[in-house]
């Protein structure tokens, strides 16, 4: 599967349509992302932004609920609609033969929804329900409170919303906030897969003729908290262990030497987290790190599961190799490359992912990286690289979140 | 997109496409046995030798397996079912020859005795975890009950006390009895030379030791249960009804597949407009279970427990009326069904991994357009068939509910 060039078209009512063809493929996928989720939410109606999202498919001008849903299923449309924290979006993948079908079906959702106020109670209870799932699953409910705790307002919220912010939100906050929000100006469209260009991108402005307007993009200040440790108890097998602390944006010079050296820590089977603490000393079967981004900051978050008696050893571990006392060899180095370099290679062969990241680059960083600067940015890391990185970011402002029946505290 | 196919003189079958411009190949080695070749008193071995195989060879020891893999980039795992063994990894196509021999290596694990202590600890660590899942410990009571004293119950983790229990003696004896490579398929897709697979399989395969294996298929004795489990503190209930279902040969498995997702798909089905649209339940579905020999239809329901009767009885009505859906249902059950085919068939490791199970199996090829004409000639016929032979009257009803 091999990528042609990227085209790039901005409409005149604002919208931007970044496109790549893919050869070799039968699908395309296509993702329309709208900058705007929980972080636009007042503080009384937190969970507006996930009640509109899903109130979309409810109906629109056109369609009916059961004739949308008959609609996506004659074309075989697979749909994600997913509210995020700052931006949220349509997404979809089909056969390439339908792809025009998908874009009329996806801006008619976007641009027309009837949201009928019988259908709002149902989707409320389904959100209520989401909220309480999470008490069920520990794995989930430690992320959970690791976004409540380390994140500064308003970033800690919920996508979900709050029981007392989704029971206060009636049918004219939803027509409001879409009001609001869902305006071209601002959103992308990224598409991926089996196109014609031309054609795609003349399609869409037959589509978007009546769309207007411009979102004003609200400054969010913040800061992040100094260190913490945050105990909540709970009945489990298995104490839950969470911790985060500010690492380099994409923008960032230092931002590759971040990536190779959380995938030394935690990629794949050769990462020293799952070698010491799983490997040598089997006092996990899940322990990993990621480098997690939202527009502009970034996080190394690291989690591991745990039972009690081993909680005290399994961080203390943890938190040895997150600092990074032991030198890279350069073996360790390259193996981190490789397999960084063949994950990045591997993603550009689905074109639902595809679509999702250029869509994704552009609207953090305003272009879009080619797999060449990707792959070129990975192999100029060095060690001294990554050394240097690691001293101007450490774990001074670590939130530390334990789930269980034990506590644990933050020796660092 | 070529097909090739190969037996090695001890027995070890050889599946693979090729396909042109692929930048990886995926490699898979398939192995027919799982918990339901277990005794009672070794529940849970063939999961935990699943991990012992990453663990060290003659030729290599845990960590140089690990670092092996990360120098080529390998994105490797493998799981353990009731009846399958899976061991596969995804390498761009210049490390291809490297990874084949890392992975064929790893086939013939040493289970090192101080490995197989440490790795212990983490299996009984994994047991933990599944125990913090509601829907697991609902499922694999479920399974069990179900299946009653036939083996496809048994439990893939085991219990701490199987677990505690077992040596690694009795693990190698089982490795030994298993893992003959005419129990074997190797199956492999992507951008790689067939020639170039066999010939590496010769070299690093080709003396492992054939040994007679069989596999216990009694019949299933049919009973019928009612169920409830309760768990302290939980906020939501969990209900899973079950009915016997096809096995994987038989002729009508495209018939379940579409059927199941007219009655219990997770978006358009007839269990989503009854229960998930009204916000009576936030997960309905219903799966068919195809087994070696044996088969599943269960449909599965979360919801808040003071609406779990209510729910449970929709359910019912759903699924003792399978018949109640228009030929527009069929017709787009089916377009979603092939849609999501041809999608996946896009991913190297999704084909690699269909051929394989294909091969293990129904010891036949099946390709991805032959498997597009099998789901798009699915009749009402055939469901009516089907529902003759398997009425989905739910023979056993499993719930879980806070204490």
């Amino acid at each position: 599967m091999t990528t042609r060039d990227l085209h790039i078209h901005k409409y005149s009512n604002g919208l931007v349509l970044v496109a790549e063809p893919m050869e070799g493929v039968q699908s395309a996928a296509f993702s329309l992302l709208i900058p705007c989720g929980a972080v636009q939410e007042k503080e009384d109606k937190l969970g507006l932004s996930n009640l509109t999202f899903e109130m979309l498919t409810k109906g629109t001008k056109l369609y009916s609920s059961k004739e949308l849903s008959d609609e996506c299923e004659r074309i075989g449309l697979q749909k994600g609609i997913g509210s995020g924290m700052e931006a949220s979006s349509f997404s979809a993948q089909v056969l390439g033969d339908n792809l025009k079908d998908a874009l009329n079906l996806c801006f008619e959702i976007i641009q027309n929804p009837t949201f009928p106020e019988d259908e709002v109670d149902s989707v409320r209870s389904l959100a209520l329900q989401d909220l309480d799932a999470i008490e069920d699953e520990p794995a989930s409910k430690i992320m959970d409170v690791l976004t409540k705790e380390y994140y500064p307002k308003p970033f800690s919220r919920s996508t979900i919303g709050t029981r007392e912010g989704l029971e206060n939100i009636n049918v004219s906050d939803i027509i409001a906030y879409k009001k609001d929000f869902f305006l071209p100006d601002g959103a992308i469209l990224s598409v991926a897969g089996k196109f014609n260009w031309e054609e795609i991108r003349d399609h869409v402005g037959t589509l978007i003729s009546d769309w207007h307007g411009k979102y004003n993009e609200i400054k969010i200040s913040s800061g992040f908290e100094k260190r913490r440790v945050i105990h909540e108890k709970k009945e489990s097998a298995q104490l839950q262990i969470a911790l985060a602390y500010p690492s380099v944006f994409v923008d960032h010079p230092d931002y590759y030497n971040a990536r190779v050296w959380v995938n030394v820590l935690s990629g794949g089977m050769s990462g020293r987290l799952f070698i010491e603490v799983r490997e040598k000393r089997g006092l996990v079967y899940r322990v990993g790190a990621s480098h997690n981004s939202i527009r502009g900051r970034s996080n190394i978050v690291s989690y591991a599961g745990t039972t009690p008696e081993n909680g005290e050893e399994c961080l203390e571990v943890m938190l040895n190799e997150l600092k990074g006392g032991i030198e890279i060899s350069q073996d360790e180095l390259n193996r981190s490359k490789v397999d960084l370099k063949t994950r990045v290679i591997m993603q550009t062969e689905s074109s639902l992912s595809r679509a999702s990241s250029i869509g994704h680059d552009l609207w953090t960083l305003g272009r879009v990286r080619t797999t060449e600067e990707i792959k070129a940015g990975i192999q100029n890391v060095t060690k001294e690289g990554i050394e240097s990185y690691l001293k101007n970011f450490g774990l001074e402002k670590t939130t530390l979140v334990v789930l269980g029946e034990k506590e644990l505290s933050l020796n660092l | 997109m070529k097909f090739h196919q190969a037996v090695l003189s001890n027995g070890l079958k050889i599946v693979g496409e090729v396909i042109p411009g692929a930048v990886s190949t995926a490699i898979g080695f398939f192995v027919k046995t799982g918990a339901r070749d277990e005794d009672i008193n070794l529940a849970g071995v063939s999961h935990f030798l699943e991990h012992m195989m990453f663990k060290g060879t003659e030729k290599r020891s845990a960590l140089d397996i690990s670092y092996q893999m990360g120098a080529i980039g390998a994105q490797a795992n493998a799981f353990t079912s009731e009846e399958s063994t899976v061991y596969y990894m995804a390498v761009l196509n210049e490390y291809f020859e490297q990874a084949f021999e890392l992975l064929s290596d790893m086939m013939r694990s040493s289970i090192d005795p101080h490995e197989f202590s440490v790795e212990k600890k983490v299996i009984l660590e994994e047991i933990a975890l599944y125990q913090d899942r509601p829907t697991y410990v609902l499922l694999e009571n479920a399974m069990s009950t179900f299946f009653g004293n036939h083996p496809a119950g048994n439990s893939v983790l085991g219990t701490n006390d199987s677990i505690s229990a077992l040596t690694r003696d009795q693990m190698f004896n089982y490795f030994s009895n298993r893992y003959a490579p005419n129990n074997i398929v190797l199956s492999v897709c992507g951008g790689f030379e067939f020639n170039e697979l066999v010939a590496l399989a010769e070299k690093y395969c080709g003396s492992w030791k054939n040994v007679s294996v069989t596999r216990d298929n009694p019949v299933l004795i049919k009973n019928s249960v009612k169920k409830i489990l309760t768990r302290p503190n939980l906020t939501r209930a969990h209900a899973m009804l079950l009915a016997p279902g096809p096995d994987m040969r038989h002729k009508l498995t495209y018939a379940a597949e579409v059927l199941v997702t007219i009655l219990g798909d997770s978006s358009g089905s007839r269990l989503y407009w009854e229960l998930v649209d009204k916000g009576l339940a936030d997960g309905a579905s219903v799966e068919s279970e195809q087994m070696d020999g044996v088969g599943i239809f269960y449909s599965y329901v979360s919801t808040n427990p003071d609406k779990l009767d209510q729910v449970v009885e929709i359910v019912k009505k759903i699924v003792t009326s399978p018949l109640d859906f228009s030929t527009g249902d069929l017709e787009r059950a089916i377009t979603k069904t092939a849609t999501r085919m041809v999608i996946q068939g896009e991913s190297t490791m999704r084909r690699m991994m269909a051929i394989g199970f294909d091969s293990l199996y129904l010891e036949e090829y099946i390709s991805l357009e032959d498997e597009l004409k099998s789901i798009k000639s699915v009749s009402l016929k055939d469901i009516r068939d089907l529902i003759e032979e398997f009425p989905l009257d739910p023979t056993h009803e499993m719930l879980l509910i806070p204490e």
